[in-house]
């Protein structure tokens, strides 16, 4: 199949391309799917999609929701009280004491933290968002990598000299305000480049650190 | 001696011994340390491996001989050096000097080793030592230094320079060959430089570039949140990239934009591009959030 890329180079899709199809529902509704990203730091054109489409997800998410004109409000409600399906004001005493009664009452706290739980998968789906950037321009093996090494310097960094075990604490905390800033532009602006390339970067970086450190735990210099 | 008076004698029988004894006490480590001086004779451009994990000072400087001769000082009993040239029973074409630690509770002062070596000039050197400085004058092979927190000298370096020390200062004065210069929180200095090709990359540190830039040179200096400070003779013909996503950039060069322009500047960045006289040096300059500046040599 012949695709037209965003610069108007034409895409050959590829069997891999194909699969990239399939699965990129399930990715994005939070599945595990690593051909996806995996095929997506190979794949341009696919990347390019990727892209878009967290970029479109996490603008949708940052969304403010219009609150309709008063008047609009206004004129609904005088439509359903004229059709008898919503009652008149005076009757609201009523509506109240009903709310007020045990059942009621317990279904509005439910919806109420429904709302919190709400509000906080959209917190969550923004760093998502920003970890699944990260994924694109890393690559999740690398991250997986330095992942595995920093637990494994946690566990060993008591054996080294105090004052390099700092200056290593303070490498690895500066390279991390670096890959947070990093994530976070990207998770507003993921067509960001330079971000893209320092966040990569980063994370290069971060390995060596932590391979440096591992190798000297592993010398007689303790 | 023949004709010498007397009180010549009485003179020198007098102060000889208490001289010898000041000069030889001069030469002797402090309570706790050991000395070892030993010479290997080598090649021309043989390998030397220094590896000292616990730290220490570390001095190498190039010479005319073709030989290696190395004095080393330990803290204390509890390291013990290893050298060893390869072959046992030549002129060495490599040698290794590693420090290791006999006695793992030993306080990090007793650890540490200083090595001083004089080497053929164009050996080529691979240093590993977390802590402590270390400099280099003077060797035209390759060298490889690694550290976490010392300060890094290299002077006169002519073969390839890989320098990378995590926290500690790099400096780098009047190189030749090509730099590969990396750190994270220290900051690199260059100067004098007649190198055609440089890689100086830091996170938070600064870059320092005080040289030429050569015609068919290619330079990247970069950093993260870090400053970046370029002077050149503004007769030096390069094409500059600067950019700056956060910070700030100041550019006194007058460039000659290019047909086509790399950036859009629509994101809000700093940025400058375009060519000083013919513009055939490529110089790259990045910052992420840090303040860049140009300038010509006054």
């Amino acid at each position: 199949m012949l695709q037209q890329g965003g610069n108007g180079a034409a895409h050959q899709a590829t069997a891999s391309c194909r699969d990239f199809d399939v699965q990129l529902s399930d990715y994005l509704e939070g599945q595990d799917r690593p051909a996806v990203t995996t095929h997506a730091v190979e794949c341009e054109f696919c990347g390019a999609v990727l892209a878009d489409l967290l970029l479109a997800r996490s603008a949708s998410a940052g969304l403010a929701e219009d609150e309709p004109p008063a008047r609009v409000w206004a004129n609904v409600r005088a439509t359903l009280v004229a059709e008898g399906l919503i009652h008149s004001p005076r009757q609201r005493g009523r509506w109240m004491e009903w709310l007020l009664t045990p059942a009621p009452a317990a279904a509005l706290t439910a919806l109420v933290l429904l709302s919190v739980f709400a509000g906080r998968s959209l917190i969550h789906r923004y760093h998502q968002t920003a970890v699944d950037v990260a994924e694109i321009v890393v690559g999740r093996d690398l991250m997986q990598n330095v992942s595995q090494m920093e637990v494994a310097f946690r566990a060993q960094s008591a054996r080294l000299n105090p004052t390099v075990e700092r200056a290593y604490e303070e490498d690895l905390a500066s390279l991390d305000g670096e890959i947070k800033e990093c994530q976070d532009t990207l998770a507003r602006q993921p067509d960001d480049n330079l971000s893209r390339e320092y966040l990569a970067s980063a994370y290069t970086e971060k390995a060596r650190v932590l391979e440096s450190a591992l190798e000297l735990g592993d010398s007689d210099g303790r | 001696m023949a004709g010498r008076h007397p009180f010549q004698d009485r003179l020198i029988a007098c102060f000889s011994l208490p001289l010898a004894l000041l000069v030889s006490a001069a030469f002797l480590p402090a309570a706790g340390q050991g000395r070892v001086e030993k010479s290997f004779r080598a090649i021309p451009n043989c390998r030397i491996r220094i590896s000292n994990p616990p730290g220490g000072v570390i001095v190498v400087r190039g010479w005319d001989k073709a030989e290696v001769h190395a004095v080393c000082v330990t803290n204390s009993p509890k390291v013990e050096i290893d050298s060893e040239p390869t072959p046992a029973d030549a002129e060495a074409e490599k040698l290794e000097f590693i420090t290791h630690v006999l006695d793992l509770q030993a306080t990090p002062e007793e650890k540490r080793v200083s090595y001083e070596l004089d080497v053929p000039k164009d050996s080529s050197l691979m240093i590993s030592s977390p802590e402590g400085s270390i400099s280099v004058e003077r060797v035209s092979g390759d060298d490889w230094i690694d550290s976490v927190n010392s300060r890094i000298s290299v002077t006169d370096g002519a073969g390839l320079i890989q320098v990378r020390s995590l926290n500690g200062d790099i400096s780098l004065i009047r190189p030749v060959g090509h730099i590969d210069a990396t750190s994270i929180m220290g900051n690199l200095t260059i100067t004098g430089s007649q190198s055609q090709n440089i890689k100086a990359q830091t996170e938070s540190g600064k870059i320092t570039f005080d040289g030429d830039f050569l015609p068919i040179g290619d330079y990247l200096l970069k950093t993260y949140a870090g400053d970046i400070s370029v002077i050149c003779p503004s007769s030096n013909s390069f094409s500059l990239e600067a950019r700056s996503l956060h910070g700030k950039l100041d550019n006194q060069f007058k460039l000659r934009r290019k047909a086509h322009i790399p950036y859009s500047g629509l994101d809000g960045s700093a940025s400058a591009f375009g060519r000083n006289n013919r513009g055939d040096a490529s110089v790259t300059v990045k910052s992420y959030s840090g303040t860049i500046h140009v300038r010509p040599r006054s």
